[in-house]
């Protein structure tokens, strides 16, 4: 079976089972509590009553046989002496029924009763609740004693009184539990809160603690308190993030020291490449004054010369991002410009479609955005099918503006299954292909630069088929208008040093 | 065709480079450390220094220090991409230019003509020009202020012939890179800023607020209002 | 779940609690009957023994004064209490009084006009009848009995022997 109180947070399980509890033994002593007092008002009154009822009988004198007149005095004489509560008083001698009412036998005495008292030298008493109201009822054989010990004489006698004051006190009772119990338990409330919040403050230190390690704040520990079992909880926890902390701190040293070697080799590789590319243009020149053979080698190595120097240059580019040693020179850019300029440097201003509204200008790193711009052309132009289009908007997204570049091509778009690799480093898409003319680093360093600048870049098909890559920067507008070409200062300029 | 003088240690560079411009016609001298190359000076009477900033012993920026000391020979330094520290330095130094190794002989070359080509190009309009206390010689290409000549190195130079031919015209960094040091239009700005400053201590009265070379912040750079 | 049941079982708790007032018992005996006084006392008045109508086997004893103060002196007691004893018998076998069949009493014994003698002997009371003893039910043999050893002892627990014309009762006890 389950209950919504699966749902319930720690807290309000605690506090009520505490208030349960509390609830269960105040109920408990309550019912004992009421049970024994009822006992006691009631044994109170039927003892009084028998008591009564046997000495006002025995101060009876009465003359053997009894007739009615005599019988119905004795009755009468008996119950204006009922105390503390009026009886009614019945007697039975012989046939003769008589009572200290008009009726003269009583519907409440039960034929138990009357075979108890007529059978036994005993007096006895039951109560009986008729329609709903108690009543006690007395049955008082009265023996005679003539020297010989008593003897019965035949004369039973009954009282019947109503429990009313009895009954009463018993529901004052009732009422004074049901009515105690609920201040009862909302004083139960507070302790119970107090108590849950002493359980729960190590379990909350313990969550507060554990999403400090999931934000990554490896040296989090939780202050041990006592010796119980959260206690102990506390201790495996402190445990478990020492080794956290230190195979992390391994692992993070294990990846400095690769980064570190990546960026070494490039470093040493530039060297030796810039003595080389120097003389590239030597090999080219006069590999046609050579033989055939040796002219395609000097060409091949020239060629790989230059290859091999771009793929140090984006090594070095990468080994500077995981540094974080990577730094945002921003200017104002006439965002349309930069971009015309990034293609007319790369001689591609007339394979490329354009579509650059003019007017937009925003804090840039002019050579990073030309990174971004040109790699991401590039990959089109490599990977796609021409015509490929560079597309320039600005939008609004809630309290932000974003500058959105959009390169698509013509061509048969991305694979499902490379789609999530393409910002990989080195990653091919084609297998087969294993080399091509870009160094495998271009997305990614295309990537890291979009986030440096706060962007994003994801990849896509294209609404027509193709490849979209599609670049969001958060668009800072200047402060004053934009300048309209380099003929026409505005007319207050701000003033200050560089 | 111009003297070089190249200041480089490591020899396969200064191997590569030697043998690349010389089949372009340059006259070179090699020399492997800053010392020798400040000796190398007086003797060889070079147009032009191509200054690796990584020496042992006396390191590039010193190196440039000291020829700015006493010259304002066009001065290019031979870095490698990443050290922007030293690159920043070297400029405030008062390097011209500065080429990212490594580099193909067609672009060390480009560069070092566009450097020269400031000093060699005519202004244009002959006459000396008066701004404020700024006495410009376009055609003598030099500039006096209140009676005193200014030494101006060649990007400084070429820097405040183009602004003060327009005067209140802003210009962009990336303009400027393009006009004044035949750079792309994605070049470093860093070039642009450190002349700028470089010029104003030379020509402005108080650095901190410029007069003749003013920041409009957001687009760039203009010369004057003189008002 | 545990917990469902301790919520159920709340409300029940509850329920117990509140919902019972006085209950019903059974028949509990509580101590000594009560005692009354008869009058008149046990020197002016004669107990006899009839059948209560109302329970067949039932005696209730009846107390009549005695009519007149026996005439007698002092020393001729012995002969005055063997009177007494004799003439309850005598009263037993007239049967109830008028007063006393109004309340229901009748006797088992037949009416005779009995010659009857108690006397104490070493085995207890001895009774003898001029009418044939052998043929009373049960229940008159008790009223004989009972009434004999009350009327010529203190107490009526005395062995009584009751001899007849047709044989002897006895000895048997009174039980009331």
């Amino acid at each position: 079976m389950r209950l919504p109180a699966v749902r319930f947070g720690l807290r309000t399980r605690l506090v009520g089972a505490f208030l349960l509890v509390a609830a269960i033994s105040a109920a408990t002593t309550a019912t004992l509590t009421y049970r024994e007092a009822r006992s006691a008002i009631l044994k109170q009154a039927q003892d009084t009553a028998v008591d009564q009822f046997r000495d006002r009988i025995g101060a009876q004198a009465v003359t053997l046989p009894m007739d009615e007149e005599q019988l119905r005095r004795a009755c009468r004489s008996l119950a204006r002496e009922g105390k503390p509560h009026p009886w009614t008083v019945f007697a039975e001698y012989g046939t003769l029924r008589v009572s200290s009412s008009d009726r003269p036998t009583s519907d409440v005495v039960t034929p138990a009763l009357r075979a108890a008292a007529r059978g036994s030298a005993h007096g006895s008493f039951q109560r009986v609740v008729k329609d709903g109201v108690p009543w006690l009822t007395v049955g008082m054989p009265a023996l005679v004693d003539r020297g010989d010990g008593g003897q019965p004489t035949g004369l039973v006698l009954y009282a019947v009184m109503r429990l009313s004051t009895e009954e009463a006190n018993v529901e004052a009772m009732v009422t004074a539990a049901r009515d105690g119990a609920l201040p009862a338990l909302l004083i139960a409330l507070v302790p119970a809160l107090l108590a849950a919040r002493s359980v729960l403050r190590p379990v909350r230190d313990l969550r507060r603690a554990a999403a400090g390690i999931g934000r990554g704040e490896l040296g989090t520990r939780i202050e041990v308190r006592g010796s119980d079992e959260l206690a102990g909880l506390a201790r495996t926890f402190n445990d478990s993030s020492t080794k956290l902390q230190e195979s992390v701190a391994e692992l993070r040293q294990a990846e400095a020291r690769a980064r570190r070697f990546a960026s070494d080799v490039s470093h040493e590789l530039r060297t030796p490449l810039a003595g080389m590319l120097a003389v590239t243009e030597v090999l080219d020149e006069d590999a046609a004054q050579l033989n055939p053979d040796t002219a395609t080698a000097v060409r091949l190595i020239s060629t790989e010369t230059d290859k091999l120097a771009a793929l140090v240059e984006d090594l070095m580019e990468i080994s500077r991002f995981d540094a974080k040693a990577a730094d945002l020179h921003l200017d104002e850019v006439d965002v349309a410009e930069a971009i015309r300029k990034t293609l007319e440097k790369r001689h591609w201003q007339d394979r490329i479609r354009r579509e650059l509204p003019d007017g937009i200008r925003a804090m840039l790193d002019p050579r990073r955005f030309d990174v971004i711009v040109a790699n991401l052309v590039g990959n089109a132009l490599r990977h796609g099918a021409e015509p490929v289009t560079v597309r320039l908007r600005t939008e609004r997204r809630g309290t932000t503006d974003r500058l959105v570049t959009e390169v698509l091509d013509s061509g048969p778009g991305i694979d499902p299954a490379v789609l999530p690799h393409v910002f990989d480093r080195f990653y091919k898409a084609d297998a087969a292909r294993t080399r091509s003319a870009g160094s495998g680093l271009g997305l990614a360093i295309t990537l890291e630069n979009v986030r440096l600048h706060g962007g994003t870049v994801h990849a896509a098909d294209g609404p027509a088929g193709g490849a979209l890559f599609t670049v969001e920067l958060p668009l800072e507008r200047p402060s004053e208008p934009p300048l309209e070409g380099p003929s026409e200062p505005p007319s207050e300029p701000s003033l200050e040093g560089p | 065709m111009p003297r070089v003088l190249l200041i480089e240690d490591d020899p396969s560079v200064r191997e590569g480079v030697v043998l690349g411009l010389r089949r372009r016609g340059h006259e070179l001298r090699a020399v492997e450390s800053g010392e020798a190359g400040l000796a190398a000076l007086g003797e060889f009477r070079p147009d032009l220094v191509l200054l690796d900033l990584m020496l042992p012993a006396m390191n590039g920026v010193q190196v440039c220090r000291r020829i700015r000391g006493t010259s304002q020979l066009p001065i290019i330094m031979l870095t490698a991409r990443g050290d922007d520290f030293d690159v920043v330095v070297g400029l405030e130094a008062g390097a011209d230019d500065y080429i990212v190794k490594p580099a193909r002989t067609e672009v060390i070359e480009a560069r070092i003509r566009a450097v020269l080509r400031r000093l060699a190009e005519p202004a244009g309009r002959g006459g000396t020009e008066i701004h404020g206390e700024l006495a410009v010689d376009r055609a003598g290409l030099s500039v006096v202020k209140a009676g005193q000549s200014v030494p101006l190195a060649p990007s400084e130079l070429r820097l405040l012939l183009h602004l003060s031919a327009s005067p209140e015209q802003v210009f962009s960094r990336q303009q400027l890179l393009e006009y004044v040091w035949e750079h792309s239009y994605h070049g470093d700005a860093r070039l642009v800023d450190a002349c700028v400053r470089r010029l104003r201590q030379k020509i402005e009265d108080a650095a901190g607020s410029p007069r003749y070379i003013q920041t409009v912040r957001g687009f760039g750079y203009r010369f004057g209002p003189l008002g | 779940m545990r917990t469902g049941h301790i919520l159920l079982a709340l409300p029940l708790l509850a329920l117990t609690a509140t919902g019972c007032g006085i209950l019903a018992t059974d028949v509990v005996e509580v101590g000594d009957p009560a005692v009354v006084d008869v009058a008149p006392g046990r020197e002016q008045s004669t107990l006899l023994y009839f059948v209560s109508s109302s329970s067949a086997n039932r005696l209730m004893p009846v107390v009549r004064p005695n009519e007149v103060p026996w005439e007698g002196t002092p020393e001729g007691g012995s002969r005055l209490v063997r009177q007494d004893a004799d003439k309850a018998l005598v009263l037993l076998f007239e049967g109830p009084s008028k007063n006393e069949a109004a309340t229901g009493l009748r006797t088992e014994l037949p009416f005779v006009r009995a010659q009857v003698s108690i006397d104490l002997g070493p085995d207890g009371v001895l009774v003898r009848v001029n009418s044939p003893v052998t043929t009373l039910s049960e229940v008159a043999r008790r009223q004989l009995i009972c009434t004999a050893a009350q009327a010529r002892t203190a107490d009526r627990g005395e062995a009584v022997t009751v001899t007849g014309t047709d044989g002897v009762i006895g000895p048997a006890h009174c039980s009331v």
